[in-house]
């Protein structure tokens, strides 16, 4: 094995080892989650938007704003029919 | 001159068009049904390289985005960025969507790739927790093993099994095209290793992050008018255990060579694997961010040169972000911490060989959720006939709106 196949195989294995290992300490952490359909908007605001970026305020929108940009989100963070329009109920009530 | 006037023409047509999507948003009502939303970020750097001289940059990405009924949307993303001495103008993505179903969006023009997580949905600049970008992701991040976007058609949607979720796109497009060597000239009875140290001490001098993207045998992405009538494919899997956790899978196949050329038949495969884990930890008193994203990349072994060799590249990141946002002191719960691993291997035979590897170490502070100002340091090892180091500081201002 050369230098270069060493180095790749250390930091790929170091890498893949080290998500591995907090992926399983993430997953046995985690108390079981709500069935999608029973969570409320604010619940799925919280969960999804934060997963890719800090939460931004309802206040920052209007209603019609808000409903483009869920749309956005719909295509670009994968949400579902039922999470964009939750989400959206809620951001009209909270804004 | 032209150039200038072209940009001139285009930021006229841009502020007219902002100017008339900021009236009509402010103006939107639920009752519309055609709605416009004026978004984007902006951002200045700050750099400064171990022996290098420092230099400010900065950049502006306005996203226009416009609902039409219930099913029919729009979104498009400009990009005007200072560099080499004038100013860069780029068509990010555009892409029209046509809601099918709950579950089923179709999408058509020039979109985000599914299968670069990073670049589909933490790019901005805002978002990105560092003030640059991993290795193979992009082209502005040297040599990239993934396109940033297709230009095609994708199916794309998301559907809850109980408490999970489940994320997939799939798409066709223009795909990729094969760098090649205009005239392959070589001595006779050269070896493999003296025609890769002859060609690359004729390199002319390597540019910007030390690449030369449109080396033979690797990628150009940028493929605007096909060089063949065969299509890429590709798809993406990503699965969410809880909703903290995504774990994802792709896989895209193209034919590469230009048509009736001697490489009409190689195909390239890449495989990606990605993960984000984001979550709120009462012991820690802050947020916890874990990204990562690797590469695969393999391009069939031509018979003749100069890409007769086994064309193998890699490249990922690890990222790890940390917030103390349940910490009472307000100065220390707008603070984070990261720290990110990338690497970029490519084929040792091939002309361009570089093979990179980097910490950073990065510092944020968050003014507002959509505003920050970021320092990191940066240590690059670059591995070429010989191992060099490099460091470099960066600062960055960030906007998101």
């Amino acid at each position: 094995m050369n230098d270069k196949t060493k180095r790749y195989v250390n930091g790929s294995a170091l890498f893949i080892g080290g998500m591995l290992i907090f992926l399983v300490l993430s997953i046995i952490g985690c108390a079981p989650t709500v069935p999608q359909e029973q969570k409320t908007g604010a619940m799925l605001w919280g969960e999804n938007c934060n997963r890719c970026h800090n939460i931004r305020t309802p206040s920052e929108f209007n209603d019609g704003q808000w409903e483009v940009a869920m749309t956005h989100m719909r295509t670009r963070g994968n949400l579902t029919a039922n999470e964009s329009k939750k989400i959206l109920e809620f951001l009209k009530i909270a804004n | 001159m032209k150039d200038q006037l072209k940009i001139f023409l285009l930021s006229l047509f841009i502020t007219a068009f902002a100017s008339n999507a900021i009236y009509a948003q402010s103006q939107s009502t639920d009752k519309q049904s055609n709605k416009f939303l004026l978004s984007g970020y902006g951002f200045t750097n700050f750099e400064k390289a171990q022996d290098g001289i420092s230099s400010f940059s900065s950049g502006f990405s306005p996203i226009i985005l416009w609902k039409s009924g219930e099913r029919l949307f729009f979104e498009s993303e400009f990009e005007f960025e200072l560099e080499d001495g004038g100013t860069q103008v780029g068509l990010e993505y555009a892409q029209l969507f046509y809601t099918v179903t709950d579950n089923v969006l179709f999408g058509v023009g020039k979109f985000l790739n599914p299968n670069n997580l990073f670049m589909e949905r933490l790019h901005p600049t805002w978002i990105n927790k560092l003030p640059n970008i991993p290795f193979g992701v992009s082209g502005h991040g040297g040599v990239p093993l993934l396109a940033t976007t297709q230009l095609g058609a994708q199916l794309k949607g998301a559907f809850p099994v109980q408490s999970t979720k489940i994320i997939y796109a799939v798409y066709v497009s223009n795909g990729p095209v094969l760098n090649v060597e205009e005239e392959a000239d070589h001595t006779e009875g050269e070896t493999p290793l003296e025609k890769k140290n002859r060609i690359q001490d004729a390199a002319p001098e390597d540019e910007g992050d030390g690449h030369d993207a449109a080396a033979p045998g690797t990628l150009n992405f940028n493929n605007f008018q096909d060089n063949n009538n065969n299509k890429a494919f590709g798809a993406r899997i990503g699965f969410l255990p809880f909703p903290q956790l995504e774990i994802g899978i792709g896989l895209e196949i193209a034919n590469v060579g230009t048509e009736d050329s001697h490489l009409a038949d190689l195909q390239s495969s890449m495989q990606v694997f990605d993960l984000s884990y984001t979550r709120d930890s009462g012991i820690l008193k802050g947020q916890l961010d874990v990204r990562g994203q690797f590469v695969w990349l393999n391009i069939d072994q031509s018979d003749e040169e100069p890409l007769n060799y086994k064309n193998e590249s890699r490249s990922g990141y690890g990222q790890l972000a940390y917030r103390p946002v349940k910490i009472e002191n307000s100065l220390l719960k707008n603070l984070e911490f990261v720290f990110r691993y990338d690497y970029l291997d490519l084929p040792e035979l091939a002309e361009l060989n570089t093979d990179l590897n980097r910490t950073t170490y990065g510092v944020n502070y968050w003014l507002a959720p959509n505003s920050a100002v970021k320092f990191a340091f940066q240590n690059k090892t670059i591995k070429e006939h010989e191992e060099e180091t490099e460091t470099l500081f960066i600062t960055q201002f960030t906007l998101g709106f």
